[in-house]
């Protein structure tokens, strides 16, 4: 659906992108994440080609639309499956949510009737319909948010990029932000969606992408990402047995009390305890692994900046491209 | 837009026609204005859109970004320029009719052929305003840029040009102060005074090539006595140098934008 490889972009002396790689599979709702500056928005204004990266590969759509320069022809032609929601932008004040995307419908060249069905529906998808005749420089930042979705899925994309959708939108707004991004998704559509808020990208990706100073860190479902993140950091496990027992594993442990443990270990070792524990004759009485967030990995990947952590998808991606 | 300079006209002249007042009128009340908007209009346009997020989503649309974007809308803004130029020099002679301003054929002819050339000359300044609005990115910034050069352009560098024709004719007649003038006869003094024009004129053409409404008050001193249709003919050189000026901004422009990143 998508795939970016060793995208670079200097802006002066800044390397915004710094040699990015990624792939995006059909039906994903992919989460770009990366902190303000990481390079997201660069990333997703190449891929339409409103940025001129110096060298790298992009694909979209099975068309090679950017290979060191951009082929204008395979570029056009991939716009008319692609939807583009950009960030904090503004649409135009004097038209009403009705002339706006009867324009967008203009640009896919579709005929009137077929226009105006669309901005029906559409409207109607993203609950402006009572708003249509208003102006547009009259309506709420939320309502002029989903009127920039609607502009985005005027041709019913494959493939739809959202830059930093909910930024500036109150939790109402978020929410029902979320439920229409989750219902464009059910027909089996592709999402590409960059944000810098965690929650967001926790909840709604199934696959997750994270880009520090112009690099992708880790790559995968979120948890192939976690379980990544603990086979680096080591995983924590915090057990209470039934009498005080002796742990004799290759593990740090730490007696937080008579019967009480914190061990931490490189790799999963929960079957191993449980068979010692047996062995001295005592009971595991609660066993748990400490679960990281995405925060925790997150600031991880920001703080240390050779860490790099991969779920399948990055290692398959490697294996196809390195 | 020219109802005062008409009814200036027939508060002074009774409805003479005399072109060169008609066209100093014109080109001093309504360039200055049409020409500041026109060029802050188009020194606005692309990084306004830049900055405001809509050139984003023009092209993440299927269009093409120098032909689908930069090409329509500049013939766009032209357009619109065009058309508020024609109708309210229609509507300027209407109301000055109905004030019972006489009007001859001529003198109609005169108006819409400054109209034209000031539409050539706003063209320019529009051209020169995308330029602006390509090598500025913030929108404010632009506009007192291009505030600063229209002032530099229609005023500064006019008056430089004027005092160095002045000097140059000053030096021809052996002129060094106020005593020099009363020494001289009519003719003489003539003489001089169409020395300096005839040097402004060709200063003019050499040093405000790039000035619309010096170009444009050039063509217009033609006017008185010469038929219209040989008005064109006799400044082919200014009228190319608007055309090949406003051609060059545009080429330049759409060389810059072509390669332009969109942030």
């Amino acid at each position: 659906m998508l795939k970016i490889e060793n995208l670079v972009k200097v802006y002066k002396d800044v390397r915004a992108l710094d040699g990015l790689s990624l792939e995006v599979k059909e039906g994903q709702i992919y989460g770009f994440l990366g902190p303000n500056g990481a390079g997201k928005t660069t990333a997703i204004l190449s891929i339409l080609g409103m940025i001129f990266p110096q060298k790298g590969r992009i694909e979209v759509l099975g068309e090679e639309v950017f290979n060191g320069k951009f082929d204008e022809k395979k570029l056009i032609k991939v716009k008319y499956r692609i939807g583009y929601m950009p960030e904090n932008a503004t649409l135009w004040d004097f038209l009403t949510p009705m002339q706006t995307l009867d324009i967008i419908g203009e640009a896919f060249k579709m005929s009137k009737v077929e226009r105006q069905k669309r901005s029906e529906e559409l409207l109607k998808l993203v609950d402006l319909w009572d708003a249509r005749n208003k102006k547009v420089g009259k309506l709420s930042k939320g309502m002029r948010q989903r009127l920039l979705l609607a502009q985005a899925l005027v041709n019913d994309p494959e493939l739809l990029i959202l830059d930093e959708p909910m930024s500036g939108l109150d939790p109402k707004g978020i929410a029902e932000f979320k439920e229409l991004i989750r219902q464009f998704n059910k027909g089996g559509k592709t999402l590409f969606f960059s944000s810098h808020i965690l929650a967001h990208v926790e909840e709604i990706c199934n696959t997750i992408g994270v880009i520090v100073k112009g690099k992708l860190r880790a790559q995968g479902t979120l948890n192939n990402i976690k379980r990544e993140f603990l086979r680096k950091t080591g995983y924590i496990i915090l057990i209470e047995t039934s009498k005080p027992v002796k742990i004799d594993l290759d593990a740090k442990v730490e007696v937080i009390d008579a019967n009480r443990y914190k061990i931490t270990a490189s790799r999963d070792i929960r079957e191993e305890l449980h068979d010692l524990i047996a062995l001295q004759g005592a009971k595991v009485l609660t066993m748990q692994v400490k679960e990281p967030t995405m925060e925790d990995i997150f600031l991880h990947l920001i703080s240390s900046p050779q860490s790099r952590f991969s779920g399948e998808i990055f290692k398959s991606f490697n294996h196809t491209y390195k | 837009m020219y109802t005062h300079v008409f009814l200036g006209i027939k508060d002074t002249m009774q409805g003479s026609a005399n072109p060169k007042i008609l066209i100093g009128h014109i080109t001093t009340s309504t360039y200055i204005p049409a020409g500041i908007l026109t060029l802050l209009l188009g020194a606005t346009s692309i990084n306004d859109d830049i900055s405001k997020g809509t050139a984003e989503i023009i092209i993440s649309k299927p269009i093409n970004r120098v032909v689908g974007y930069f090409v329509h809308k500049f013939l766009g803004q032209s357009i619109v320029i065009t058309g508020a130029l024609i109708t309210s020099t229609l509507f300027s002679i209407s109301i000055a009719k109905c004030y019972g301003l006489h009007m001859s054929e001529r003198m109609i002819e005169n108006v819409f052929l400054i109209t034209l050339l000031t539409l050539l000359a706003m063209i320019q300044l529009l051209a020169l305003g995308y330029l602006i609005s390509l090598i500025i990115r913030s929108p404010n910034i632009a506009l007192g840029a291009s505030l600063v050069l229209f002032l530099i352009i229609s005023f500064i560098l006019p008056q430089i040009v004027e005092n160095m024709a002045e000097n140059k004719a000053k030096d021809e007649f052996g002129i060094s102060g106020w005593k020099d003038y009363s020494s001289m006869s009519y003719e003489e003094i003539e003489r001089y005074k169409e020395r300096i024009d005839e040097l402004q004129r060709e200063y003019d053409l050499r040093f405000l090539f790039y000035a619309p409404n010096i170009q444009l008050l050039d063509i217009a001193g033609d006017l008185e006595g010469t038929a219209v249709n040989n008005i064109i003919t006799h400044n082919l050189s200014r009228i190319g140098i608007m055309i090949g000026l406003t051609l060059i901004y545009l080429i330049l422009g759409l060389a810059y934008f072509k390669r332009m990143d969109l942030r």
